[in-house]
């Protein structure tokens, strides 16, 4: 891109805090939504695994919330296909 | 947009072409966040509905539940909307 020389002094910096600023923002969405992913997880696993809440939080209960856990993100990714690929179907169609 | 960044702090004073990008930029992360926001919204849906034993993969039939259940719930929204529309068409 050519810019006009008399402002090219202030791009670099006007550059680096656009890049700070959508950074900023991507990182902020990207924690906004593992927190709800661990959120849902959190619920599902626990009623899934921890039927009845004993003193402590033993090993089978462990192991079933570790495998619960690669389930739920499983069948997160498998929504999210079917999901997108309607989207796209759907938006395919209009322009038809 | 442009209330996002607020002329009086001058770390965030950006020309006008810099403005429409990061205008455009967050635009199209808020579309993300809500495509995200529905994936979370049909997983929480759709597991109660197909999960019933965790075992160590999610199987075929588990996983056509997984996809059946978003299309439908799609349909279903298209259809009341549809439905809707037809009612108020009678007035």
């Amino acid at each position: 891109m050519n810019f006009p020389s008399g402002l090219s002094s202030n791009i670099p910096n006007m550059e680096s805090r656009k890049q700070a600023v959508m950074d900023q923002v991507r990182n902020e969405l990207a924690l906004a939504n593992a927190q709800e992913l661990i959120n849902k997880i959190n619920e599902k696993c626990f009623s899934k695994c921890i039927t009845k809440p004993g003193n402590k939080l033993d090993s089978s209960e462990q192991t079933c919330v570790a495998k619960c856990m690669d389930r739920y993100m499983e069948a997160w990714n498998i929504v999210s296909r079917a999901y997108i690929s309607r989207v796209q179907r759907e938006s395919q169609g209009e322009s038809l | 947009m442009s209330s996002l960044l607020p002329k009086q702090n001058p770390n965030l004073d950006f020309d006008e072409a810099t403005q429409k990008e990061l205008g455009k930029f967050l635009e199209s992360e808020n579309a993300r966040m809500r495509l995200q926001q529905s994936i979370h919204t049909f997983t929480d849906l759709c597991w109660d509905k197909c999960i019933n034993k965790i075992s160590n993969k999610i199987d075929r039939g588990e996983e056509t539940c997984l996809t059946n259940c978003v299309e439908r719930f799609l349909d279903t929204s298209l259809f009341i909307v549809k439905r809707l529309e037809e009612t108020r068409k009678k007035l």
